[in-house]
């Protein structure tokens, strides 16, 4: 065992963790004996690696001191209150043809349409996938697991509730995106551990939509790992909503490898949560990879919303481009981190990237931090990042047409991410995105209403 | 209709105006002349309520109430009106998406049903007809890389719509073609009326061989030095501004 410097870490007691045995025995999969050995093996990762502090450099904005001194549990109950209304939580509605409901971590089949397995696509829940094909399952959460210095990571192997499963075959086209929806509903401090899996064969096309939302009065933890598999020539296109209640701290971590001229696209909006953090890291281990990143973090009060991304370029001829623009109001905190890494092997790589945040008060604050490491020749890589306020002219242009000073505070804080909404193509989601943004400003209008 | 007395106004700490006085009545066309930095277009963001630009001393009376206890929008909404010399660029906003907004919180003001996209479309569709602006031009952007002539006709074109009853014009003619000239020209005559007054300001004369104003006044130093009547304007244009304004500075 390495030996650690205790100031780069910090020693959590969630109950949770200390009643291993007992969790373990009712989660999905208990009784396969890789998966088994594998989540004892998690956990020990988890406890010698404890969480990190800000003194190591990937947090050094992001402090998870008061997170560490919530007394977390786990949900044991299986599927939740049913009076809880989900119907309007996602962007495809309650019809949407894959529709596959979390709450509390835990797969409610009821509130679900999955298992359809139709020509070319299998929509399975974890559980489901582990009693039916864990060896389809088995090489991809093996190969992310447990990784060093990955302390949410590994905990996530070592307690995965449940997730989806969604394996599309070579060349099968899915035409309507699957719809994810991930709920908290809780009394008292638990925490959830879904693990995802997409795997898009070759020259397939999928795309998802991950919604995750929180109801209940108390603290909560969602902490999801997704693993994005796309193979050669495959298409995924990736979205999520972030919208958890403010109590919620939400730990997001997603994985995607990228073979030869696979693309993917992902698009994020961050609204929700006390603290958030949605780790994004893409693999572009095939010649002609493309990859794109776009996203919106809105924050007011004392939010922390926190976005990394790390971009691998290890092959030849790969782009990749990400825009992120944020809007931050009252106390809030925003973070982008950015790292493009570039390989040796990696000739002619294309990477942009550009982060720009609104602050509308003088105590929000954004620490951005773009990080290239280019170890290849004839690299094409930019990336900016700028944060600036409310333009006083352009204010004054609106209202000396008539528009209240609300209103137009409104029409430019709008206009400065409409270059983010309007790049996503699928207009059931882009309305959906709307709504959120919609809804985030009546609330900001009130709130300043108010005077709070 | 306006009403300026005594009016000092201050930006960023500096006294830029200095004691204006002015009386427009209902109907009338007013030009404001003057050299470069003598406070022509400050007289206009104060007029129009613009937050920095602060009134020291004096008072302006709109339709006999007291302009400057209203805010820009409140301005706006009862009528006051300015093209801007520098059109403002704000990316991220459709044009129409724009003046469909800034019609429709006039129309609420009025108690007027607003307008929805289609009836604006029918009810703009003219009105840019006769300016010469193109769909595509409100499609994009507002201003975000218009010429200079294209941001002027656009800033006239939102006078069509808003009908103001107090309209300022601050250089509404530079940097415009002959054509687009008389196009402008043509567009604000349309918009006279004898309930609407205007105030425009200029640097040629050339604009007011097309808009005929009533009165004539030269801004220098931040004070109304000389009016007359149109004839003035081609006084100037011989003798330029050296005279009244080395008078001022002596
Ligand atoms: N924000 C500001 N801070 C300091 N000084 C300012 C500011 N805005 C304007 N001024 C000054 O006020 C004076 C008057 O400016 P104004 O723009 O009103 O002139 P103008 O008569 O419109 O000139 P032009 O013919 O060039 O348009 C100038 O000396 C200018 O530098
Ligand atoms: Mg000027």
């Amino acid at each position: 065992m390495r030996v650690q410097d205790m100031s780069r870490r910090i020693t959590a007691e969630f109950p949770f963790v200390e009643r291993f045995d007992e969790v373990a025995a009712g989660l999905p999969g208990a009784g396969l004996h890789w998966l088994d050995a594998l989540r004892r093996d998690s956990l020990d990762a988890f406890n010698r690696v404890a969480l990190p502090s800000t003194r190591v450099e990937a947090w050094k904005y992001t402090n998870l001191k008061d997170f560490a001194k919530t007394p977390f549990d786990i949900a044991v109950s299986g599927e939740g209150d049913p009076s809880v209304d989900l119907d309007g939580a996602g962007a495809g509605g309650p019809d949407a043809e894959h529709r596959l409901v979390f709450l509390n971590g835990r797969f409610d089949a009821g509130r679900s349409r999955a298992g359809s397995v139709r020509e070319g696509l299998t929509v399975l829940s974890l559980g489901e996938a582990l009693r039916r094909q864990a060896q389809v399952v088995r090489p991809h959460i093996e190969r992310l697991s447990p990784l060093e210095d990955e302390a949410l990571l590994a905990l996530n192997t070592a307690f995965m509730m449940d997730g989806c499963v969604v394996v599309v075959d070579d060349g099968a086209t899915v035409d309507r995106p699957i719809e994810l929806i991930f709920a908290s509903d809780t009394r008292s401090p638990t925490s959830a551990h879904p693990r995802n899996l997409v795997v898009a064969g070759a020259g397939s096309r999928v795309a998802l939509t991950e919604t995750h939302v929180g109801i209940g009065p108390s603290e909560y933890w969602s902490n999801p790992v997704t693993e994005v598999v796309v193979a050669a020539g495959a298409s995924v296109v990736h979205r999520k909503v972030q919208r958890e209640s403010p109590r919620a701290y939400h730990l997001a971590n997603t994985r995607v490898t990228l073979a030869e001229r696979g693309t993917y696209r992902a698009f994020l909006m961050s609204v929700g949560a006390g603290l958030s953090r949605c780790e994004i890291e893409a693999r572009l281990e095939g010649e002609g990879a493309d990859c794109r990143l776009d996203g919106i973090y809105l924050a007011r009060d004392r939010q922390h919303t926190d976005i990394t991304t790390r971009i691998v370029h290890a092959e030849p001829g790969g782009s990749s481009r990400q825009l992120f623009k944020g809007v931050l109001d009252g106390r809030s905190h925003g973070v982008f981190q950015g790292q493009i890494s570039v390989s040796p092997d990696a000739q002619r790589p294309d990477g942009h990237q550009l982060n720009k945040t609104l602050l509308l008060s003088n105590e929000a604050e954004i620490d951005t931090k773009p990080d290239l490491e280019i170890y290849a020749d004839d690299v094409k890589s930019s990336h900016g990042a700028a944060a600036g306020q409310l333009d006083e002219l352009e204010s004054f242009y609106l209202r000396s047409r008539g528009l209240d000073a609300e209103e137009a505070r409104q029409v430019l804080i709008r206009a400065f991410i409409a270059e983010v909404v309007e790049a996503v193509e699928d207009e059931p989601f882009r309305n959906h995105l709307n709504a959120s943004i919609d809804g985030w400003l009546s609330h900001e209008a009130a709130a300043r209403e108010t005077g709070t | 209709m306006l009403e300026i007395r005594n009016l000092h106004a201050r930006v960023d700490e500096r006294a830029v105006l200095k004691g204006i006085d002015l009386t427009i009545a209902r109907g009338e066309i007013h030009a404001v002349m003057g050299p470069n930095g003598s406070g022509k277009s400050t007289l206009a963001y104060v007029l129009a309520g613009r937050e920095g630009y602060e009134v020291t001393e004096g008072t302006v009376h709109y339709q006999g109430t007291d302009l400057l206890d209203l805010s820009v929008e409140e301005r706006a909404r009862e009528g006051i009106f300015l093209a801007f010399q520098y059109p403002v660029e704000i990316p991220g906003v459709a044009g129409t998406t724009f003046l469909r907004t800034a019609v429709n919180a006039l129309r609420k003001h009025r108690g007027e049903k607003e307008l929805d996209a289609m009836q604006f479309v029918k009810f703009v569709r003219e009105k840019q007809a006769e300016l010469n602006i193109s769909d595509d031009m409100l499609r994009r952007p507002v201003n975000v890389g218009f010429s200079g002539g294209e941001k002027k006709r656009n800033e006239i074109l939102q006078m069509a719509l808003l009908e103001p009853k107090f309209a300022m014009l601050d250089e509404t003619d530079s940097g415009l073609d002959i054509d687009a000239l008389k196009t402008v020209a043509d567009g604000i005559n349309a918009l006279r009326d004898p309930a609407r007054s205007m105030l425009v300001i200029t640097h040629y004369q050339r604009l007011l061989d097309y808009i005929v104003p009533d009165r004539v006044h030269v801004l220098a130093h931040g004070r109304i030095v000389k009016s007359g009547g149109k004839e003035l304007a081609l006084e100037l244009e011989k003798e330029g501004y050296g005279a009244l304004a080395g008078a001022e500075a002596a």
